[in-house]
């Protein structure tokens, strides 16, 4: 049998409800996170526990000691007897369980009982997954024995109604976020008939080619993806949304992607240039503000003025910014409870974006292939996946766009569309968006349209079906409510001062202390209806990822 | 009045009278082993180095170990009750707990290999002819999982140089050296000891017991001493000299020559001839006192050669040397006596002691 150690209770080392120790055997190799368990507990029934921490100890007292044990410093030195040694683990109590189905016993383990190694089939019934409804793959778990174990969410508690939205931190180019939210994603669609995806690309073109099958992918690699429960392919129903520019070798759109595969997505009418005009998005220019301190609420009052006032109604960019102009100026001003100074910060803050090529006066000739973004999110249908590209734009102007998406997603599942075809729309839909702390920064003012937006999501957007599914460096960076209502949180390697955070109080240290450890490809995930915290790896991204030829 | 010593005062007619029930361990003064060793002062025990000097060993810090096998002996004594013996005398009854014990080393990993335990009870020898009866009696008695395997009798003299209770202990020892040489005469003849799997045993070889056909068992054994008595004379060929003082310039990696002495074997006209030599393990200048880290060193000439010769000089300098390289890791901070001791040697006693009772139960079946 795989025996491994054996439970040790002592008066400094009690076992407890929660939590036993046990030393291993000589040779034995186990890591934290690997599961064993414990036969012939109370009733014959098994308890099961995940290792949080491993301690070597010997007889020795102290540094001196050991010192002294080197011939008084001499590195050189070799023991002709070892010391006595051990090494222990300290490990949480995840489950007990008996063969009847009975009550769980709660009562501490007892000294000398045996420690073994877990069978996948164990590994399962340890964390309770055995009888998931609606599993969705979430990854792997591996042991120190060499299973690997296939990991599910409760789709339920992933994307609605119990508990909805994901949250993933870790430092950018080692904690794998968006290859993890992507494959969760893959798995939602192939799992799921009434979801969409829209999906940001912030990025060079990482998420611009999420319909073409990974070239570099190896059998082992693509094995996982059985193992999982899931096809190794690539996105299917993909359109990409490209901010226009004026550039006609480049397909009129403002991208990283190379050219030959931009041609190509634009001869298979996959994809298309957003535009904003003025006409159709005035009324969204307060978004441009969403990172802009505005405590005594003047550019809020200004867009107010814009969005009430006739005088701002049928007008073009130009002759917008002209209106803006004649406000500027002392004398000229016509509401005078919005100050000169005040108007003159507006235009400022208004000029450095509206320039930009998006901005359009209408809707221009068929080969340019412009489209008002916010009027295709609303005929997103089900199964589709939207790739909107905004990494060749400002901060601001990403703001921007993230808000007018959300918003559309938002009026959409209000009913607030002219689409006749409704049982074509998306009962749910999923929001992926890296670097979260931009548009929900812990330091966003309130007024923020777009933080607005995003709290109405985290907080309700569970009941309408729009979930966010979103990513960053640093998880203290981002607003208390929005992770705090997020039921699925991924940790991926991070450093040691945001450990020191507040965010990571609830977690134990050994687990804390190993996010800066962790490889890449590894994450350690919350999850509802875990038992406890897992460290998984999951399968190599099935789309291409490449931006070459 | 407890079943044991019921059993005592219905057969012998005495009477116990309780006492402050103690451990003798720490009460009583713990005699040198050494005491008794004569040495033979003018004849050095080794076929070369006949001059006498003190021998410089290399000083490894690597290297494969001559010893193998780790013997220790422990025992817990204690006072049970005073008695009042038939003829008028008053004299303690002192039982013990005695362990023995061998670990060996496997990949530098001490495992334990055999250990033997008994309870012996201690009894003056004023009895008369009733210690048979209270000897069955007592050992077929079974109380609280534990039994008495053995009683011994200890001898009454009048006005002793000890006390009474150190009697008593010494017939104790006895039963747990003889265990000890049970031990050793199954290794030999398991042939589980070999020039390069050799046997430390913790303490003076006093096995006066030993019949002379049995002294080939001793070949591959030795035995170690942390502590011995500083003010021996008759070592050294000055006779009044203590080897104490001889000591004070034994260096670091250093031994002395091999000097003996006899012990004359019970019941037999006959003496074991003993070899020891001191040697320096650790260095003097991170040692507690001048002559901490010095151990003595015994072996039995087993073989005719041996002891009209002496030991091999080459012999005794590679197990000097492979002694010396024990010297890592060391208990220090678990043992004051660190200094002296080895780690393997060690170790066996703490596994020795945690194998015995504890005090309050050993107490309560009397």
């Amino acid at each position: 049998m795989n025996e491994i150690g054996k439970i040790s209770a002592s008066e400094k080392f009690p076992t407890t409800v929660d939590q036993f120790y046990f030393w291993l055997k000589d040779g034995v190799i186990v890591r934290p996170f690997d599961i064993v368990k414990i036969e012939k507990h109370y009733n014959g029934s098994i308890t099961y526990g995940i290792i949080e921490d491993l301690v070597h100890i010997t007889d020795g007292t102290g540094p001196i000691g050991s010192y002294v044990s080197s011939d008084f410093g001499d590195v050189i030195s070799e023991p002709q007897t070892l010391r006595l040694g051990l090494t222990y683990a300290k490990c949480k109590v995840m489950a007990n369980c008996s063969k009847g189905g009975e009550e769980q016993i709660y009562m501490p383990l007892q000294d000398g009982q045996v420690v073994y190694f877990c069978s996948e089939d164990e590994v399962i019934e340890a964390l309770g997954l055995d009888n998931i409804e609606n599993p969705i793959p979430a990854g792997f778990i591996e042991m120190s024995n060499n299973i690997s174990v296939p990991i599910n969410f409760n789709r339920d508690f992933v994307i609605g109604p119990e508990g909805a939205h994901l949250n993933i931190s870790g430092i950018s180019g080692l904690a794998t976020k968006t290859s993890y939210a992507m494959f969760l994603l893959q798995a939602l669609q192939q799992k799921e008939d009434d979801l969409s995806i829209i999906v940001l690309n912030v990025k060079g073109a990482d998420l611009l080619r999420l319909d073409e099958p990974n070239p570099i992918l190896s059998e082992t690699q693509k094995d996982d993806y059985s193992k999982a429960g899931i096809q190794c392919k690539p996105f299917d129903n993909v359109k990409y949304f490209y901010p226009y520019c004026k550039n006609k070798e480049r397909n009129y759109s403002n991208t990283y992607l190379n050219k030959n595969s931009l041609k190509q997505q634009h001869d298979n009418n996959q994809a298309l240039n957003y535009i904003y005009t003025y006409e159709n998005n005035y009324e969204q220019i307060d978004l441009l503000f969403s990172n802009i301190d505005d405590p005594s609420m003047t550019m809020f009052s200004i867009m107010s003025l814009i969005s009430e006032s006739d005088e701002f109604k049928g007008l073009t960019w130009d002759s917008f910014l002209e209106l803006l102009d004649e406000n500027t100026k002392k004398g000229k001003n016509t509401n005078s409870e919005i100050t000169v100074q005040s108007w003159r910060k507006f235009k400022r803050l208004v000029r450095t974006s509206i320039t930009n090529n998006i901005f359009q006066e209408s809707l221009g000739s068929k080969e340019k292939r412009q489209v008002i973004l916010k009027d295709e999110i609303k005929k997103i249908n089900k199964n589709e996946v939207y790739t909107i590209d905004i990494s060749k734009m400002d901060e601001q102007l990403q703001c921007f766009v993230f808000g007018d998406i959300v918003k559309a997603v938002y009026e959409l599942k209000l009913g607030e569309t002219d689409r006749n075809d409704i049982e074509n729309i998306p009962k749910r839909v999923v929001i992926f968006v890296d670097e979260l702390n931009k548009y929900a920064s812990s330091a966003a003012p309130k007024s923020s349209p777009i933080l607005n937006n995003i709290l109405e999501i985290t907080e309700r957007g569970r009941s309408m079906g729009i979930i966010l599914f979103s990513a960053e460096q640093f998880k203290s960076a981002v607003h208390e409510r929005v992770k705090g209502n997020c039921s699925t949180h991924a940790y991926g390697r991070t450093n040691a001062i945001e450990i020191s955070k507040p965010d990571y109080r609830f977690i134990p240290n050994v687990f804390t202390n190993m996010m800066t450890r962790l490889g890449k490809g590894d994450l350690i995930i919350e999850h509802p209806i875990f038992r406890s915290l897992l460290k998984i790896k999951f399968p190599f991204p099935s789309y291409h990822q490449n931006n070459e030829d | 009045m407890g079943k044991i010593l019921s059993i005592i005062e219905k057969h012998s007619g005495g009477k116990c009278f309780y006492c402050d029930r103690c451990s003798l361990d720490h009460l009583v003064f713990q005699e040198y082993q050494d005491n008794n060793e004569e040495f033979k002062g003018e004849r050095i025990f080794e076929t070369e180095n006949k001059q006498g000097k003190n021998i410089t060993l290399e000083k490894r810090k690597v290297g494969y170990s001559l010893f193998k096998y780790f013997l220790d002996g422990a025992r817990r004594t204690y006072k049970i009750v005073d008695f009042a013996t038939p003829d008028n005398k008053f004299l303690p009854i002192v039982a013990g707990q005695i362990a023995t014990a061998v670990c060996i080393r496997e990949n530098k990993k001490l495992k334990n290999h055999k250990i033997n335990k008994k309870n012996i009870l201690a009894l003056p020898d004023r009895l008369g002819d009733e210690f048979d009866t209270i000897q069955s009696e007592l050992t077929s008695l079974k109380y609280h999982n534990l039994t008495i395997d053995k009683i011994v009798k200890y001898r009454y003299q009048p006005n002793p140089d000890r006390p009474f209770e150190n009697l008593a202990i010494a017939k104790i020892q006895l039963e747990m050296l003889n265990m000890e040489i049970n031990l050793i005469s199954e290794m030999v003849h398991s042939e589980m000891l070999k020039t390069d799997q050799m046997l430390i045993i913790d303490g003076s070889l006093q096995f006066s017991s030993i019949k002379e056909e049995n002294e080939y068992i001793m070949r591959d054994v030795i035995g170690i001493s942390k502590t011995f008595n500083p003010h021996l004379q008759g070592i050294l060929k000055t006779k009044s000299k203590e080897i104490g003082h001889h000591l004070l310039n034994l260096k670091f990696g250093e031994r002395t020559p091999v000097y003996v002495y006899e012990t004359k074997k019970e019941k037999a006209n006959k003496y074991l001839k003993i070899g020891a030599w001191y040697l320096r393990i650790r260095e003097q200048k991170y040692s507690p006192n001048p002559l901490s880290g010095i151990i003595k060193v015994e072996r039995i000439a087993t073989t005719q050669k041996e002891k009209e010769d002496g030991f091999s000089t080459d012999m005794i300098d590679e197990i000097s040397s492979a002694i010396l390289l024990e010297r890592n890791v060391t208990c220090f901070g678990n043992d004051e006596r660190w200094a002296n001791h080895i780690y393997p040697i060690y170790l066996t006693e703490q596994f020795l002691k945690s194998s015995f009772v504890s005090d309050q139960y050993f107490l309560n079946i009397f």
